[in-house]
């Protein structure tokens, strides 16, 4: 999966979103990856948000909260947390 | 990166410099299509210099037709590229320099709005103004 953006991102995100995301034996990279950036986030806020909402299809963030980067790291967090991802 | 700046704050990911020019520092700007940025709601998402536009005369701006300095009003201006995309916004401190954020790094101030240039910011390197606009408002 490639997608584009104007918004920056971490080196990180553009090289998880640069993986072919092929089924391979029922597993999916992206989905996978869930958890690695949600634990990043939790230790150091930055812009993983563009590339949860690519992965997940999902959008907890409250539209107050758009742009406020501890908000809709707050609403994102709470979302793993509800999904099991994060403790 | 400018050849005459000073760096005025510590790096933060927290507002860019679209925010920065609108005299904002807790969120980012920016009419993404992902809706992860904030835009005022009555002004059309799209990247686009007319959408821009609309959102700084939301405070109060009007076209103006140069970057001198001008006691009692604040002027701000935003850069193209070659296709009429925004890329960069920066405003003029009241000491007549410009302040800019910088992605998710620091501000810095500078000179004049060219000093900003390169592929990034759509200011060609020799110095022609091109590819920008400014606005301003009245203080006070």
């Amino acid at each position: 999966m490639k997608a584009y953006t104007t918004v920056p991102k971490a080196p990180i995100v553009e090289a998880i979103l640069d993986i072919q995301v092929e089924p391979a034996e029922g597993m999916n990279i992206g989905a996978a990856s869930i958890p690695l950036i949600l634990r990043e986030m939790s230790i150091k806020q930055g812009q993983w948000f563009w590339a949860l909402k690519s992965i997940t299809n999902e959008d907890p963030v409250k539209p107050e909260h758009r742009g406020i980067v501890a908000e809709m790291s707050r609403d994102w967090l709470q979302w793993g947390k509800d999904r099991g991802y994060i403790d | 990166m400018p050849s005459n700046y000073r760096i005025t704050s510590p790096e933060s990911p927290d507002y860019n410099c679209i925010a920065w020019a609108a005299g904002t520092d807790d969120r980012w700007w920016w009419p993404d299509n992902q809706y992860t940025a904030y835009w005022p709601a009555e002004v059309p998402r799209e990247e686009t210099l007319a959408a821009f536009i609309q959102a700084y005369s939301l405070k109060g701006y009007v076209p103006c037709d140069t970057s001198d300095y001008e006691n009692g009003f604040e002027k701000i201006v935003v850069y193209t590229n070659e296709h009429g995309k925004p890329t960069h916004a920066a405003r003029q401190t009241q000491a007549g320099r410009w302040t800019s954020k910088l992605g998710n790094w620091e501000d810095i101030e500078h000179d004049r709005p060219d000093n900003l240039a390169g592929r990034h910011y759509g200011v060609v390197v020799d110095g022609r103004e091109v590819d920008k606009v400014l606005w301003n408002r009245r203080l006070g």
